[in-house]
């Protein structure tokens, strides 16, 4: 992050609690992102479970990338990713905040893609996916709403 | 406003990114560890790992009486596996308990307890299946069949033809199998195993208890957890 994307205004950030509600929020879903990736990879979730939903998903071809990477990893990175933006915006690093929009549209659609594929492929839903769903839609809600209300105020 | 607050401002979230980041790090790996925790140091003289925990809260029930066993009738090691026929995790280690049969022959006892889920639809059709070919005397070669071809049947819109295909295949009356599907007899053994896990406080599948004791609680056990604790079970220290 350049220095010179650091606002120097001297008053407190514009939209701070909005910025410090998105790295909460992303601090949710990256504990669950995380665990899941534990999961994963203790491989605790491949037996089945009485209680279940979660081993089904994890253990279907779809929670793995190409590489072999858990896709639950790569979750807990965006997550981490947003948080990191997210902090950085909230302390005035304006170029961080710009990052966040693409970064949160992007979750939003593998959650859809994520949510089908629990739907219509796995027919199982995973609590701590639908979690990380409910996360992410929170985020892009809290985003793009923080969005409209600035272009709202430059506006007026 | 202090009198730098650019500096102390500009740091400020590097340190808490870092912190988190380090919460994460330490917490995943702190997660990562205690089941190979708890199997390693639960008997640590022992090299073993099963369970020292797993006495059942309630008195076992027997299960079907007359259970479906592969090996020797006096083997001096018994395996009791609980597993489920559409669950990936029992199909994967199928193939390694069957060489563990073929390796050790009358040494070992594989006892198949019935464990259907109900998360999974086809559980229990699959389980009446390999009951139906029992009847006939043909309950290993459907509980291969049925394995071998998991990922066939658990997308079938109807499985009953594909399991009726299997018993052809076996030579089987296919008539009186389709018939045997609905006997509630079969059924009910298939829950007395159930009830049995249960009673043992299984929780998922595949569970495999070695001379009555569960092996790795909890843990996916491999071929070659469950070959080590033949051994060790085997070998005279281990009587």
């Amino acid at each position: 992050m350049s220095t010179e994307a650091f606002e120097k205004s001297g008053a407190r950030p514009r939209g701070l609690w909005w910025d410090a509600a998105t790295a909460l929020v992303a601090l949710v879903g990256l504990t669950d992102a995380a665990y899941l990736t534990v999961e994963h990879m203790t491989g605790r979730s491949v037996r089945c479970m009485i209680v279940s939903g979660c081993d089904e998903v994890l253990q279907s071809s779809y929670a793995t990338l190409a590489a072999g990477i858990p896709v639950a990893a790569v979750g807990a990175l965006a997550y981490f990713a947003v948080f990191s933006l997210a902090t950085l915006a909230a302390f005035g690093y304006g170029g961080a905040r710009r990052l966040l929009a693409p970064l949160v549209a992007v979750m939003f659609l593998a959650t859809l893609w994520f949510f089908y594929l629990q739907a219509f492929r796995i027919h199982a839903f995973c609590a701590y996916c639908l979690l990380s769903a409910a996360v992410t839609t929170t985020l892009t809600l809290l985003v793009f709403a923080r969005r409209l209300t600035d272009s709202e105020k430059r506006l007026s | 406003m202090s009198s730098n607050p650019e500096g102390a401002k500009r740091y400020a979230p590097f340190v808490i990114i870092g912190v988190v980041l380090a919460v994460v790090v330490v917490g995943i790996a702190l997660m990562s560890r205690p089941n190979n925790a708890n199997t390693s140091t639960q008997q640590p003289t022992q090299n073993t790992l099963l369970s020292s925990t797993s006495a059942p809260q309630r008195t076992p029930t027997a299960g079907a009486p007359n259970p479906h066993a592969r090996g020797g009738e006096k083997a001096a090691v018994t395996l009791e596996e609980f597993s489920d026929f559409q669950c990936p995790a029992c199909g994967g280690l199928d193939p390694g308990l069957r060489s563990i049969s073929r390796d050790y022959g009358e040494r070992v006892r594989w006892v198949f307890r019935n464990f259907p889920l109900s998360m999974h639809k086809y559980a229990f059709i699959a389980a009446r299946a390999a009951e139906a070919a029992g009847a006939q005397g043909k309950f290993w070669e459907m509980h291969d069949l049925l394995y071998d071809n998991q990922k066939d049947w658990v997308d079938a819109p109807e499985p009953r033809d594909l399991f009726a295909s299997y018993a052809a295949r076996l030579g089987l009356d296919v008539q009186r199998f389709r018939a045997d599907l609905d006997r509630q007899d079969l059924a009910d053994r298939i829950k007395a195993d159930y009830e049995r896990g249960i009673s043992l406080n299984v929780r998922g599948t595949p569970t495999i208890f070695i001379n009555g004791r569960e092996l790795m609680p909890g843990k996916l056990p491999s071929e070659q957890d469950i070959r080590r604790e033949i051994d060790a079970a085997l070998s005279p220290a281990g009587k």
